[in-house]
């Protein structure tokens, strides 16, 4: 497992599950505890209401009988501000115009400076010894009494809190459920997805057989898809890279065949011409193989992707002006003329590659083209790029054989000079990673090869 | 023995005729499927010894066609081609035997010996005529238990005309056992070679049939 875990889908989505759950069970809670805390406000206001008119009755009953209210006093008396207590004034209406004018004084509560007629009953706060009281005041229906009361809000407060409390215990039990539910369905959703991980993360390097679909959701298809794309290509890069060992293997087994033989073959010599021959030919089976894994490994190194710093900006003119100079003696010898037509043709190019290639190109041409041929490497500047071409007036390739000969140790049947069948993979690889074009054709008058490698336009 | 070898390649070729030609057989070297089946038609080749990929006509057909109309000499194969379905083709497809490059030179002489030795039928390496007996591999003759030295050419001749026991052979035909196209052959050769195994052995191990030939008659 890598160090850094990045962050989880499914933790992400409990997480925010859970928060929204929370915001919801909290917002359901405060309306719940707020329309409580409503409902308990108007039950005491209701039940402060009651006593209200209560006492008023009683009030209405004593002025009948003694014209005066003294047995509420008493009773005012005996109700002293206590877990359920309350206070109250009652009032006459002269009384109170006096109240009104500043006297009654001394008394917690204070006369309504209002007009009289104006309110029938009102609700509201007072202080009562430094406590926030609910008070009430009302008339009695011939107005002829005026009653204010007020009540501790101790008892209400604390059934208050009991409600809230249990409002809030309720929502977070039911959180705590919906957490713990929402955390199986959450992990039962993302199942699939642990068993496809699995199933690749168990794989050996070697199994690259596609990831099983079925019963895959749809929004991860996408993804299990490109896997299957990239392990197609990395399957199919594998047995390209499979069948190039198993090829080179193959081709070296003939020239080491050709060096074993030989070897005994000088062993057993019977005069010394035979030894001559045999160990001339021994040399030239070491030379071969020699040149097979040059060969080998100039492929290997063009087969390697492009970097920037390799990049120059190459004259594809003065490559093949070096390589012309590098083949001039072995031309001599071949009794072939090597000639350049060089205009310049600028390109961006790794210039060891490009040399390679060209190289490449010059050896096929002084190998198969017969004494007293003609070969002739060309550069310029076209209007779609930079274009290298080398001709030679040799026996040309076959117009079907024109692609097959660019295949890894593929050589024309019955070719007699000697080769490894990989100049031109190598020439097409290099043209390949310059992003360039790489053609046979008949050479000029239909006789011979004109291999052409055209460039992109140097940006 | 005379053999065929049928090898594209230039260096390989070049050193197994000269190393087969070392151990005293006589090789024809061809370069191209198709000359190589014609050639094993009209020619008395002991066995072949054949690549695979080969120009014109690859292996597998050469030994198709031959065994298809009845060709009955051993048929080598040595190829590059080392995988175990291209060892059951080549064997199923008529082949005597496969051998892999690079190989030894002694063991393919092993080889060839033990193909022919099949191909006449014989369990034994060794051939015996009456105090004659002869080591085909290590190339060896002793008569009566004392070794004899015979040159290449007598000892092919002696072979042949053995394991033709009782056929009256033609000169030509012994001729053409004993040479590749290559040698210049004097007129009396096998005159010659008769004449010095007759020294070398008794005078009457090899009969002569008037104006046929030669012929060495059944103990
Ligand atoms: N200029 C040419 N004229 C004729 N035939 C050619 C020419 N160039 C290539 N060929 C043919 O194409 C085949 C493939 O060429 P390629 O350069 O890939 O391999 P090679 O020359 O055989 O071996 P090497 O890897 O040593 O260059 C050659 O074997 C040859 O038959
Ligand atoms: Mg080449």
């Amino acid at each position: 497992m890598p160090e850094p875990r990045g962050w989880s889908l499914r933790t992400r989505l409990l997480v925010l599950l859970v928060c929204l759950a929370a915001a919801l069970f909290g917002t359901s809670a405060v309306l719940n505890w707020r329309a409580h805390h409503e409902a308990s406000d108007r039950l005491f206001d209701d039940s402060l209401r009651g006593s209200a008119h209560l006492l008023l009755q009683l009030a209405e009953h004593e002025m009948a009988e003694h014209g005066e209210v003294l047995g509420l006093a008493l009773l005012q008396a005996e109700t002293q501000p206590g877990p359920a207590g309350f206070h109250f004034q009652i009032w006459t209406p002269d009384m109170l115009a006096a109240a009104g004018a500043g006297a009654g004084s001394g008394s917690a509560l204070q006369a309504p400076l209002l007009p009289f007629a104006a309110e029938v009953e009102r609700f509201g706060w007072t202080t009562v010894n430094g406590a926030s009281w609910r008070s009430y005041s009302t008339w009695n229906r011939p107005r002829t009494l005026h009653i204010q009361i007020a009540q501790e809000p101790t008892r209400h407060a604390a059934l208050d809190r009991l409600a809230l409390w249990r409002i809030a215990g309720g929502a977070a039990f039911l959180l705590a459920m919906a957490a713990v539910l929402m955390w199986v369905v959450v992990d039962a959703t993302f199942r699939p997805l642990h068993r496809t991980a699995a199933s690749v993360g168990e794989r050996s390097e070697q199994d690259l057989r596609e990831v099983d679909t079925a019963g895959v959701p749809r929004e991860v298809r996408p993804l299990v898809d490109a896997l299957n794309r990239l392990l197609l290509r990395i399957r199919s890069a594998l047995q390209t890279e499979r069948r190039f060992t198993a090829d080179a293997a193959h081709e070296l087994r003939t020239p080491l065949a050709a060096i074993r033989a030989n070897a005994q073959v000088l062993v057993a010599a019977r005069d010394q011409a035979e030894r001559e021959a045999t160990a001339r030919d021994l040399l030239a089976s070491v030379d071969r193989s020699t040149r097979l894994v040059e060969q080998l490994l100039a492929l290997a190194r063009a087969d390697q992707p492009l970097h920037d710093d390799k990049l120059r900006e190459v004259d594809l003119a003065d490559v093949a002006r070096e390589q012309l100079a590098v083949h001039r003696d072995r031309a001599e010898q071949c009794g072939v003329e090597l000639r350049g037509t060089l205009q310049p043709g600028a390109t961006r190019a790794d210039p060891a590659l490009l040399s390679v290639m060209v190289r490449n190109l010059l050896d096929n041409a002084l190998r198969y083209t017969p004494p007293g041929g003609r070969i002739t490497v060309a550069t310029g500047a076209h209007e779609e790029g930079p274009v290298l071409t080398v001709e030679d007036d040799g026996p040309g390739i076959p117009e079907p054989e024109r692609e097959r000969v660019f295949e890894r140790f593929h050589r024309l049947p019955g070719q007699k000079a000697t080769g490894s069948g990989l100049g031109l993979s190598i020439v097409r690889r290099v043209a390949d990673v310059h992003g360039a074009r790489v053609a046979i054709a008949a050479g000029e008058g239909e006789k011979g090869t004109r291999v052409s490698v055209r460039f992109r336009q140097a940006a | 023995m005379r053999l065929l070898l049928v090898e594209d390649d230039e260096h390989i070729g070049r050193a197994l005729q000269t190393g087969l030609a070392q151990q005293g057989h006589a090789v024809d070297w061809l370069q191209d499927g198709v000359a190589a089946e014609l050639a094993a038609r009209d020619g008395q080749y002991d066995a072949i010894l054949l690549d695979l990929g080969l120009p014109r006509q690859d292996g597998m057909q050469v030994i198709s066609h031959l065994r298809r109309d009845g060709y009955a000499a051993p048929i080598l194969i040595i190829t590059s081609r080392d995988e175990i379905r291209d060892r059951v083709e080549g064997l199923d497809s008529g082949a005597d035997d496969f051998i892999v490059k690079p190989f030894d030179l002694e063991e393919l002489g092993a080889r060839l010996r033990a193909a022919h030795r099949r191909a006449m039928g014989r369990s034994q390496a060794a051939v015996v005529h009456g105090d004659i007996r002869i080591d085909p591999a290590a190339r060896q003759v002793t008569r009566a238990g004392l070794a004899v030295s015979l040159t290449g050419r007598e000892f092919m001749l002696l072979l042949h005309l053995l394991e033709h026991r009782g056929h009256v052979r033609t000169r030509a035909q012994l001729q053409e056992s004993l040479y590749n196209w290559n040698s210049d052959i004097e007129s009396n050769a096998i005159e010659v070679h008769v004449h010095n195994l007759r020294r070398k052995l008794g005078k009457d191990l090899i009969r002569t049939v008037h104006s046929q030939g030669y012929v060495i008659d059944n103990a």
